[in-house]
């Protein structure tokens, strides 16, 4: 194991990449959710003319690597004079491949609620959006969790694309560091360790948020 | 700046020659990480319990991180190790470990859903334990391990593009070394896109066929 | 003579190429307790169901209490109506369903209140008190803070009646509501319904309790491949059917009794 003077000139740098790894992260998610939310209710409880142009689009983005799409954002968008800073850039494209799968996702959780509960809440009047919010969300969130979660990890991984991207997170600086000093095991099991840590962080707010469901609600499903 | 695809007919060749390039790392991977899968989820029935816990831990790990770094990995950090690989096996190598990991927690889902009672009445019958795996319970699980296999083996395809971090002439770093000369990256990046639709698309087949397969073969049991 | 409550003129509804209700009509007076019986898939709840629009018919009309279900008598003529009007025609038609359907993530009490506060505008204090008061007549007095997991089948479709009731409904429609239970869990419903046809509620219940049929309902009406084949007192009906495909339902039904 290399001393920890290889490593420290480089420390800073790590630091701050794992800090524009950790906030990609934050905002990919803080952004992927609504929008894939929205197009999981669209597509499940709303109109045809919604429906329709939406999965032609989740599952046309669905089809490609995520590098291509980042690249789309990052070399194709300046042919059309929209010039993005790479972060901005990485965002977008991390942004709408999260969304695409994340919205696969809820929609198997809505579509596994019953199709009873909305015939019942519409046999009582109830307005749709009001059934949505009050009956079909509360039912599904549940089931939403375990791959909401799953997906979220897998997106905190594939912001390491960014960094083919020209943005300076925590991959880049490993390999970077790598690169200068011939010393690829430290720097890589460095961020390996980076990334676990920030998968934990989720594993344990997936678990939490687990208890919190069964507490809140002593119901098995009925 | 409108799109202007009149110089694509001359890049199309280096784009199916990356084309190739994907094909092949996708199946490599494809057929060793399959078999490495079902050995991670024996290694998880393991009778040692610091085995089960090595290959928990070892599979918790190599989900955790992301695939890029373990590219960089093989293809960098190998070769301290007296292991130096071109980029291709490197990026074979790295990518069929972390498939076979993925595969492996399909698998052991796909063995738990075999009822118990199929590892006690074959016992019952006096049927060695490697012949009970073999003949009865493998072929059971099948049908339930067949859509996930086959949803993460589409994951494959796309996951190839990664390759191009190490210099593999795969698809994306085709595109990507055409377009830097082309100034077009739009074109280019909507052929390759279209390319690996095309791929995907022979992928989603095989997937809508198995999962047919496995559906009926799960109403009639 | 008093008008119909509940007039179903000639309604058709196709599911692909599948003919479920074929010109059907039907008129129930206000207080009637009709029952319709048939094999399964012949077409009985589709009637429920197009009734209160949760699947508007292809052709012809619905009328509640002299209203047109899902249509507006505009200054130019009828349009149709907008969600939210037809949301509250429908309030007005209660429905009890097969599987229940109670909102599991819901306590009892929760499950009955939401639509009188969200639909009616009811105070929380006056819902409750209504709902309150609803789980005594289906004997539940006191259970509105379990959960519908924690009861019996029996008890969850009580509530679920409670819940169509707590929205003074001027018609009940009952989808197979006794189908799903166990047999000694299905007496307790019955009885709950019987009581509500004394009150003098008009009801439309699908059933396959020919007893119930014969004992609360006014009328009895054969369902058989989306049309009506007959329709008649229960006595009548139930024991001396005139349509031969009447009797052999009738008869099929006796024998898997034995």
């Amino acid at each position: 194991m290399p001393a920890w003077s290889v490593i420290a000139p480089y420390w800073p740098n790590l630091l701050s990449g794992f800090w524009i790894t950790v906030q990609l992260s934050f905002w990919t998610l803080l952004l992927a959710t609504p929008i894939a939310l929205a197009i999981a209710l669209a597509r499940e409880t709303g109109p045809r003319w919604a429906a329709l142009p939406l999965a032609i689009l989740v599952n046309a983005v669905r089809l490609l690597p995520a590098l291509i799409v980042l690249y789309f954002v990052f070399y194709g968008m300046p042919q059309f004079g929209i010039r993005l800073k790479p972060f901005a850039a990485a965002s977008i494209g991390l942004v709408a491949m999260g969304a695409a799968y994340m919205s696969e996702d809820m929609r198997g959780a809505i579509a596994a609620v019953p199709k009873g509960q909305l015939s019942a809440a519409a046999a009582l009047g109830l307005p749709r959006t009001h059934a949505i919010r009050r009956i079909l969300l509360p039912q599904a969130l549940p089931l939403m969790i375990p791959p909401y979660m799953t997906r979220a990890i897998i997106m905190v991984k594939g912001t390491s694309l960014a960094s083919m991207v020209s943005v300076a997170d925590l991959t880049a600086e490993a390999t970077r560091a790598s690169s200068i000093t011939y010393q690829p095991y430290v720097f890589l099991l460095i961020a390996g360790g980076f990334y676990l840590a920030l998968n934990g962080i989720l594993a344990l707010i997936q678990a939490l948020a687990e208890r919190h469901l069964r507490l809140s609600r002593r119901t098995a499903a009925a | 700046m409108s799109l202007d695809f009149s110089s694509i007919p001359t890049v199309v060749p280096a784009l199916l020659k990356g084309a190739a390039v994907t094909l092949e790392l996708t199946l490599a991977v494809l057929v060793l990480a399959t078999p490495g899968g079902v050995l991670v989820a024996l290694l998880r029935g393991a009778p040692s319990p610091a085995l089960r816990g090595a290959v928990m831990g070892a599979s918790w790990i190599f989900r955790g991180i992301p695939p890029l770094l373990l590219l960089f990995f093989a293809f960098f950090g190998l070769p301290l190790m007296g292991l130096t690989l071109p980029p291709l096996p490197a990026a074979i190598l790295a990518m069929t470990v972390y498939m076979s990991f993925y595969f492996g927690e399909v698998f052991a889902s796909g063995l738990a859903s075999v009822p118990k009672g199929q590892w006690q009445a074959a016992a019952a019958l006096g049927l060695p334990r490697h012949r009970v795996l073999l003949r009865i319970i493998l072929p059971q699980t099948i049908p339930a391990a067949l859509p996930p296999y086959i949803s993460h083996a589409t994951e494959i395809l796309k996951g190839t593009a990664l390759a191009a971090a190490v210099a593999v002439p795969e698809l994306t770093s085709a595109a990507k070394k055409v377009f830097v000369v082309t100034f077009r990256p739009m074109e280019v990046l909507i052929v390759a896109a279209a390319i690996y639709a095309v791929l995907d698309a022979g992928l989603l087949i095989l997937q809508m066929l198995g999962e047919r397969w496995s559906a009926r073969r799960r109403a009639r049991s | 003579m008093t008008a119909p409550i509940v007039s179903v003129k000639s309604v058709t509804r196709r599911y692909g190429s599948f003919m479920a209700l074929d010109d059907v009509s039907l008129d129930v007076m206000p207080g009637e307790v009709v029952a319709i019986i048939g094999a399964s898939g012949s077409g009985k709840s589709t009637l429920l169901r197009t009734i209160n629009h949760l699947d508007p018919p292809d052709e012809g009309q619905v009328w509640i209490d002299g209203r047109l279900m899902g249509v507006a008598e505009g200054a130019r003529g009828p349009r149709r109506l907008s969600e939210r009007d037809l949301r509250r025609q429908r309030s007005e038609v209660g429905m009890v369903f097969q599987h229940f359907h109670l909102f599991p993530h819901f306590t009892v009490l929760q499950n009955l209140i939401e639509a009188p506060m969200a639909v009616r505008g009811l105070s929380r204090p006056a819902a409750t008190e209504r709902a309150e008061g609803l789980l005594a007549e289906v004997g539940l007095e006191g259970r509105g803070g379990a959960f519908p997991a924690e009861l019996s089948g029996g008890q969850q479709q009580r509530v679920a009646i409670a819940r169509a009731l707590a929205m003074q409904p001027k018609v009940m429609l009952f989808d197979e509501p006794t189908s799903a239970l166990d047999p000694e869990l299905v007496g307790e419903v019955l009885r709950v319904m019987k009581r509500l046809a004394e009150g003098g509620m008009t009801m439309l219940v699908v059933t396959h309790e020919m007893d119930f049929a014969e004992e609360a309902a006014d009328r009895v009406v054969f369902f058989d491949k989306g049309r009506i084949v007959e329709t008649g007192p229960p006595a009548q009906l139930l024991r001396s059917p005139s349509e031969p495909r009447t009797q052999a339902f009738l008869q099929r039904l006796l024998r898997k009794d034995r």
